[in-house]
């Protein structure tokens, strides 16, 4: 449970609000508490599950007897060394000299009202596993309960879990072990990791390219004439009305028709090979189409309206000074254009790694590809975790990262002008970024009025 | 480079059009070279607009103005190349808030007159110092006072060397206790034989300042002279109107 969200400031805690805001301000620190609330309700239950018992489910077993000696001795086994990992735990019991024999397999076989299930199954036809002197019945176990086979005698014992306790018992849930199995998480854990290289260059790369082409859109969607206009305006609208998923499907399987790819192939046949990172040369090529034509639409209004934001009395001053058209733009208003835009390309940036992951529909080995087959190898839905976390790992502190851009920016470009007092700190819902600049607040140095840059919401 | 009696800049029927709304109803006028002209006139009167046709911010919808040799209003005339030796200052600054208040000056004197950046530098702060923020260069135009950047703006628009100076209410935005500082490098300009074109509320500096009052109003030049002929004994009603709501 990650809270980013209007409520999350570093710097002003839950009690820090100024009385004076609006209204918006009091439906804000509801939103706040609700937030921390459930926040407080999921940890509390993660607290309780993991240290609290609720039922005689111990992990440590004591030994005590041998036939052969009669002298009494205390066998300690930790779950770890009794128990497969898995459900089982196979008791083994010495018999003449060094030779070990599996006398009775004692499984748990999952929980009911969170109590451990046993059951019981001897491995020799002379063996008998015994509770408290009776033959066992499959079953909870109550406190206590001394276990034999044949001669040889355990107590079970109940007591807190302790953490490997958990994870044994993740291990051992029926239903739990599917989604966040301890044994299936580490084993997927660097299959995944591998990917991570493959999602951030694709998104890396795909922003980078993404930025030459959608400043050009957005100059064209500026222009004066329609023969500019109207194509970016199509393409915008294209782009931005249909999912990113169908076009990934209709560039990475279209493409391959082209007869000019065909013949790129035959001309370079390296291309198929596997490139860097594993992904053949033709997967970066066509994964990279696909990402930076789509991001670029959407930059294209950021561009327009970060470039449109700046006050029109900046392109007079520069052409009043004899500077030409090209020159006030690329000297004045641009500069000023990536300070303001800085934090919404961020975002968008954010998004744009976060939608790599659509690339495993055509089998790109990125993150979700590499988890989904570990998932169908094992039968178990674990390995999506380690994606999840993997994405986090970049996206969390990138998303800080903005929030802090916007305060900085809102407190540094306001520091000289009228609105310096008016200019709340933009709050800024990373992993939810249509509501990015929240009830038309004012972009930070914006001198004619609220203006604000748009950002996409989440696809 | 012209005779002393021909005017620097010269305007003749000049005529401006927003849509339905006439701003400017035919404008003749011409400036001498070392006049000091103050425009002065209700708002709406048009005198902004003027002034911003001077160096074509705005496209005139009709007449023509000559500046020096040249015909601003002729479409195949350079405008950039003009606009060089026209200096414009605004009401609202207009500082580049990414640059320091001399790499404010120094941006168009390295891209537009290609100096080189030492000379540039040079010529910024020898125009920083004569508007009084030797001790400012290095400041963001949001270390500054509104007095301060408006003076900035000014030493921006020397650093060009123009040989006519435009200055659009650069007054109306300043606190009253800004203003002078503002006012005393602009009178200082002067008495140094600039020619400059003054849209202005400021009464006191046009009387002391002006070499002659142009009071406007709906679009037209209702009445010029002498400050002294304009404020002491305006001719026309509408000046003697505007006179009386300004005292």
């Amino acid at each position: 449970m990650i809270e980013i969200g209007a409520g999350g400031g570093d710097a002003t805690g839950p009690g820090a609000i100024d009385p004076g805001e609006g209204s918006s301000g009091v439906s804000s620190r509801i939103k706040r508490t609700i937030n921390y609330a459930l926040l407080a309700v999921v940890v509390i239950g993660l607290l309780y599950y993991v240290f609290v018992p609720v039922g005689p489910d111990m992990i440590q077993y004591t030994m005590i007897g041998r036939n052969d000696t009669k002298t009494p001795s205390t066998l300690y086994l930790s779950h770890k060394a009794a128990f497969t990992i898995g459900k089982n735990a196979d008791i083994s019991v010495p018999l003449q000299g060094s030779t070990a024999l599996v006398a009775a397999t004692i499984s748990r076989t999952g929980y009911q009202n969170g109590v451990a299930i046993w059951s019981f199954k001897s491995n020799e036809p002379s063996t008998t596993v015994t509770v408290n002197g009776a033959p066992a019945g499959d079953g909870p176990l109550p406190d206590g309960a001394v276990l034999g086979v044949d001669d040889v005698q355990m107590t079970y014992n109940a007591g807190r879990i302790g953490f490997t306790g958990f994870l044994d018992r993740l291990e051992s849930d029926d239903t739990a072990h599917l989604f966040i199995s301890p044994a299936v998480i580490s084993g997927a854990f660097p299959i995944v990791a591998a990917g991570f290289p493959v999602s951030v260059a694709f998104g890396v790369l795909g922003f980078v390219f993404a930025i030459p082409l959608g400043l050009a859109l957005s100059f064209m969607k500026m222009a004066k004439t329609r023969w500019f206009r109207w194509p970016a305006t199509f393409y915008v609208d294209v782009v931005r009305g249909t999912p990113m998923f169908l076009q990934i499907l209709i560039v990475v399987f279209a493409i391959p028709l082209l007869p000019a790819y065909k013949s790129l192939l035959t001309a370079y046949p390296w291309l198929n090979d596997a490139g860097p990172l594993g992904v053949s040369y033709t997967y970066w090529m066509r994964g990279l189409v696909v990402l930076s034509f789509n991001s670029a639409a959407y930059m294209a209004e950021i561009f327009r309206a970060g470039i449109q934001s700046i006050n029109k009395g900046q392109s007079e001053a520069a052409r009043s000074l004899g500077m030409t058209g090209v020159q006030s733009m690329a000297f004045v208003i641009l500069p000023q254009t990536v300070r303001r835009i800085l934090p919404t390309m961020m975002s968008e940036f954010i998004l744009l790694f976060k939608d790599t992951a659509m690339l495993s529909a055509v089998g790109v080995a990125e993150m979700v590809q590499r988890a989904r087959e570990v998932a169908a190898s094992t039968f178990n839905s674990s390995s999506y975790l380690v994606a999840a976390v993997f994405y986090l790992l970049l996206t969390i502190p990138l998303g800080r990262f903005v929030q802090s851009l916007e305060n900085r920016l809102a407190v540094s470009e306001g520091a000289g002008g009228a609105a310096a007092a008016e200019v709340v700190p933009v709050a800024l819902d990373v992993l939810n970024p249509g509501t990015v600049v929240p009830h038309g607040a004012v972009l930070p140095g914006a001198e004619k009025g609220p203006e604000t840059i748009p950002t996409r919401n989440g696809r | 480079m012209m005779s002393a009696d021909k005017p620097i800049v010269r305007i003749q029927g000049l005529q401006k059009r927003f849509g339905d709304l006439e701003v400017l109803k035919g404008v003749d006028m011409g400036v001498q070279k070392g006049e000091v002209v103050v425009i002065l006139g209700p708002s709406g009167s048009g005198k902004s607009t003027l002034l911003r046709c001077i160096n074509r911010l705005e496209q005139p919808s009709g007449g023509h103005i000559w500046f020096e040799d040249t015909e601003i209003t002729d479409p195949k005339t350079n405008i950039n190349e003009v606009r060089e030796r026209i200096g414009m200052v605004f009401q609202s600054f207009n500082l580049f808030p990414h640059r320091t208040a001399k790499g404010n000056v120094m941006l168009a004197q390295q891209k537009v007159m290609k100096r080189d950046k030492a000379e540039a530098e040079r010529i910024a702060v020898e125009q920083l110092v004569k508007v009084g923020l030797g001790d400012r260069v290095d400041y963001f135009p949001a270390q500054l006072s509104g007095g301060q950047q408006q003076r900035v703006a000014i030493a921006r628009a020397l650093a060009m060397d123009p040989h006519v100076m435009l200055f659009d209410e650069v007054t109306s935005a300043l606190d009253p206790e800004l203003v002078r500082g503002v006012l005393d490098v602009m009178k200082a300009l002067a008495a140094g034989g600039m020619t400059m074109l003054v849209v202005t509320h400021e009464m006191g500096f046009a009387r002391d300042v002006a070499s002659r009052a142009v009071f406007m109003d709906g679009g037209v030049i209702v009445e010029q002279g002498t400050p002294q002929e304009v404020f002491d004994h305006p001719q026309s009603d509408r000046t003697k109107d505007f006179l009386g709501h300004i005292r």
